[in-house]
């Protein structure tokens, strides 16, 4: 949810879809495509990963790379704490959570029953 | 070897003394778990990452809740569905494995879990060995529980989240461990500048960051 918020703070428009779902073409984040690459690979930990890394840091250098690192796993970190206690999404955040749940298929994904609001505020946007 | 040595010319000192603040607790005795339990409960993080695709937990109510050993198959099987697969934990599942162990020590267990996975996490995505495990120490757990608890955020019973994001306070009936792992997300992710937009303590921007974060989000299916 922070992506667009914080896009928007640097005057950028970004395509959230491709963000999320996507190569990272249609970003218009410098360096996306490699940084999603980087991620993707990050969760597998297979045999893409040392390339991706390698492609990552000629394009960011070697610290913009471990940065990412640490985004991802302090992320999975905090996937963890949100899923595995049930937390519904923050009030002030449901408004544009549900807009971009729909904009990024992310309304399928099960945690969205966590928050009840969201899926309401969804029906609501799609039946007027 | 100094703990964390091959992290030392990567990341930053606040980084590396919130690791270990996370391992200097890791072994002694929790709230509800013993030290021989907690690290147990690490181990069995490691040996379930990476996840191979064709690994599934499956239907926990299949699993053995009792054993001779440190943790039994169900408790295994309970940390690496928090681990692995966490969106799968819906409010049915919930319930269940709270029957059976309790919500104390199933949020020090889910709060040992997701401090453990943000460092190997870390040293799996840089090529870099994971760090040993300390030894458990011998004690008894502490069985305390926290007041001024509120239901409505998540499953859990958790502090009120006040001005804080829910997530911060997600596993706060585990008071200790939610607070490291809040030290964690201070050092790996925010600083003290959460709410800037634009941030320079960082090699990326925050837009590259969160470009980051919303993938891994959506790897993990975590609507949050």
């Amino acid at each position: 949810m922070l992506l667009s918020s914080s896009s928007a703070a640097i005057d950028k428009t970004i395509n959230v879809s491709d963000a999320v779902n996507g190569n990272g073409s249609d970003v218009e984040i410098p360096s996306s495509e490699q940084l999603i690459a980087f991620t993707e690979a990050a969760h597998r930990v297979d045999e893409t990963l040392s390339a991706a890394r390698e492609n990552l840091s000629a394009a960011i250098g070697e610290k913009g790379m471990i940065d990412a690192a640490i985004t991802a796993a302090v992320f999975r970190s905090l996937n963890i704490a949100a899923d595995s206690s049930g937390i519904r999404i923050d009030d002030e955040w449901e408004e544009i959570a549900a807009h971009l749940a729909m904009e990024t298929s992310a309304d399928g994904f099960p945690t969205v029953a966590n928050s009840p609001n969201i899926e309401n505020r969804i029906h609501s946007i799609n039946h007027g | 070897m100094k703990r964390f040595q091959s992290l030392e010319t990567k990341v930053t000192t606040e980084i590396i003394e919130s690791f270990e603040i996370v391992w200097d607790h890791l072994g002694l005795p929790g709230s509800w778990w013993t030290g021989e339990e907690r690290i147990g409960i690490a181990s069995e993080v490691r040996k379930s990452n990476p996840r191979k695709l064709w690994e599934n937990v499956g239907e926990l109510k299949n699993y053995a809740k009792d054993s001779e050993e440190i943790l039994s198959p169900y408790v295994k099987a309970v940390v690496r569905t928090v681990a692995n697969e966490t969106s799968k934990i819906d409010q049915q599942t919930y319930g269940e494995i709270i029957e059976s162990i309790g919500e104390d020590k199933y949020a020090e267990l889910a709060a040992v879990v997701s401090q453990v996975i943000a460092i190997d996490h870390l040293c799996d995505a840089l090529g870099i060995e994971r760090e040993e495990l300390p030894e458990p120490r011998e004690g008894d757990p502490r069985f305390e529980r926290p007041h001024g608890l509120v239901d409505g955020v998540a499953f859990l019973p958790t502090f009120s989240a006040d001005d804080l994001p829910h997530v911060a306070v997600s596993l706060s009936l585990a008071q200790a461990d939610n607070a490291r792992r809040m030290l964690l997300v201070r050092a790996m992710y925010s600083g003290s500048s959460f709410g800037e937009m634009v941030w320079e303590h960082r090699n990326l921007t925050r837009p590259q960051i969160e470009l980051v974060a919303a993938r891994t989000s959506a790897l993990n299916e975590c609507f949050y």
